[in-house]
């Protein structure tokens, strides 16, 4: 093998030897227990979802109609 | 030829003809690079869910009129009591405030800290909390996102929840959520239970829902059809209908991702395979040579086979290390927003590293075999060839 791409290797082995390190020194117990602590105090374990305010439950003209997006009251009997 | 040999000449060819290889390797790297981002975000929200789902009660009862959840009468607490198999039943206040409206809003959750696990779980989360300093005056918990957005918007110290009844009530900051929690917490406000109650609305006697355990998971079945006969406006939600839910979302969001990684992977395929079947490519003319030196029809397969691996394993290996990079290091910016959302509060969200090896090997085995394929069957076609006619 030449020079070069023993060099390569050993910066590819380093960069995985460096991945490694990250996995097994960052603190998983630590995390998963503060996680399992606000699940117990709180006892809500969803996430933390970034969603935007959601009209589609209302139908602001017709309030006592469902809303036009839901399609279920024309099959309805 | 002996392995040193071997070895020494595919490394020179490497090296040599590095611009060539390194354009198929920038590709792979990316198609890896996605893939594998997408399936660390999902797999280790995945893992933080199923572990945080271990700590929740088995059952979920609310009240509901005419399909959308009502307040729930405290009474039905003492009923589930009184349900043989039934225990640990807690009632939860909880709801969304919104700051302007229809526009950011929070999750507010009441909390009893007169609760001795309580104490102890907010002991365990914040180590320097004074219960006793918390409790003179009105004070809350709030999560990290909470925390940024209300300074933004110059509430530096407190905020004033406006009630439905017209009022307003002066909550202080007391503390900041650990940002280890912010998946969960990072739209959270936690406030003492009448608090909670009077911002949000609810009577004294009412409450979001309640929560309970069946220690016996033999009996859930049968606990679903005796808790809907007790109220005709009760809806009850177990367990395993959450975690079925949560898995069916990100396995349809990893699984759109895949999708589309397949469709990248066999277009990539197709170039590769044209690219060496050319009929007057240099990588025709060059297997051509080879074999007119003397090269065997399994010697030069052989070292194109090996050319390729080393080609796809550092691809692989480069992509999959970025990979992990961008969402463990970096909290995978912009492709979070596709599992968290990004219209509400800004998340600030650090993933805890999750290593699925068999998804891993899966990539792997995905990525590998066609461009394998795509590159030796060409290659095969040509040496086997008469030289001459490769060489023209």
């Amino acid at each position: 093998m030449i020079k070069p791409f023993v060099s390569f290797v050993l910066v590819l082995i380093l960069m995985v030897f460096v991945m490694g390190s990250h996995y097994l020194l960052f603190p998983h117990k630590k995390t998963t227990e503060s996680m399992l602590n606000i699940t117990s105090l709180t006892h809500i374990s969803s996430l933390s979802l970034s969603l935007s305010y959601d009209e589609s439950s209302f139908n602001r003209t017709y309030p006592e109609m469902p809303t036009l997006g839901k399609m279920d009251f024309l099959y309805e009997r | 030829m002996n392995a040193n040999a071997f070895w020494h000449f595919l490394t020179l060819q490497l090296v040599k003809e590095r611009s060539k290889h390194l354009s198929v390797i920038l590709i792979s790297m990316m198609i890896v690079f996605l893939l594998s981002s997408v399936l660390f975000i999902s797999s280790s929200i995945r893992y933080s869910l199923e572990e945080t789902l271990k700590v929740q009660p088995d059952f979920v009862v609310s009240r509901t009129l005419g399909g959308t959840a009502i307040p729930t009468p405290m009474a039905w607490g003492d009923e589930l009591l009184e349900i043989y198999g039934v225990s640990q039943v807690t009632p939860r206040v909880y709801g969304r405030y919104f700051f302007e409206p229809k526009g950011k809003s929070f999750l507010l959750v009441g909390v009893d800290f007169m609760e001795e696990q309580s104490h102890k779980n907010l002991q365990a989360l914040i180590e320097t909390t004074d219960i006793k300093a918390f409790f003179e005056g009105k004070q809350m918990f709030v999560g990290q996102g909470v925390k940024e957005y209300l300074n933004a918007h110059f509430y530096k110290g407190s905020y004033n929840f406006l009630t439905p009844k017209g009022q307003f009530e002066n909550v202080k900051f007391f503390k900041t959520l650990p940002s280890q929690t912010n998946l969960i917490s990072n739209d959270m406000i936690i406030l003492p239970l009448d608090l909670a109650r009077k911002i949000l609305g609810y009577d004294e006697e009412e409450v979001t829902d309640i929560l309970f355990n069946v220690p016996n998971t033999d009996e859930w079945d049968m606990m679903t059809d005796k808790l809907s006969a007790l109220h005709y406006d009760l809806h009850v939600v177990n367990k395993k209908e959450v975690q079925r839910s949560y898995a069916n979302l990100y396995n349809y969001k990893g699984g759109v991702f895949l999708i589309l990684f397949l469709i990248l992977l066999a277009t990539f395929s197709l170039i590769l395979y044209q690219r060496y079947s050319m009929v007057y490519s240099s990588e025709r003319r060059h297997i051509g040579l080879l074999r007119a030196l003397g090269w065997s029809i399994n010697a030069v397969l052989r070292y194109k086979f090996t050319e390729t691996i080393v080609v796809v394993s550092v691809s692989y290996i480069l992509g999959v290390l970025l990979a992990y990079f961008y969402v463990f290091v970096l909290g995978a910016p912009i492709l979070r927003e596709i599992f968290l959302g990004g219209k509400n509060l800004h998340n600030i969200v650090g993933f805890l590293p999750v290593l699925d090896f068999s998804v891993l090997s899966s990539i792997f085995l995905i990525y590998a075999l066609p461009f394998i394929a795509s590159v030796l069957i060409p290659v095969w076609k040509v040496s086997v060839t008469d030289p001459k006619e490769a060489m023209l």
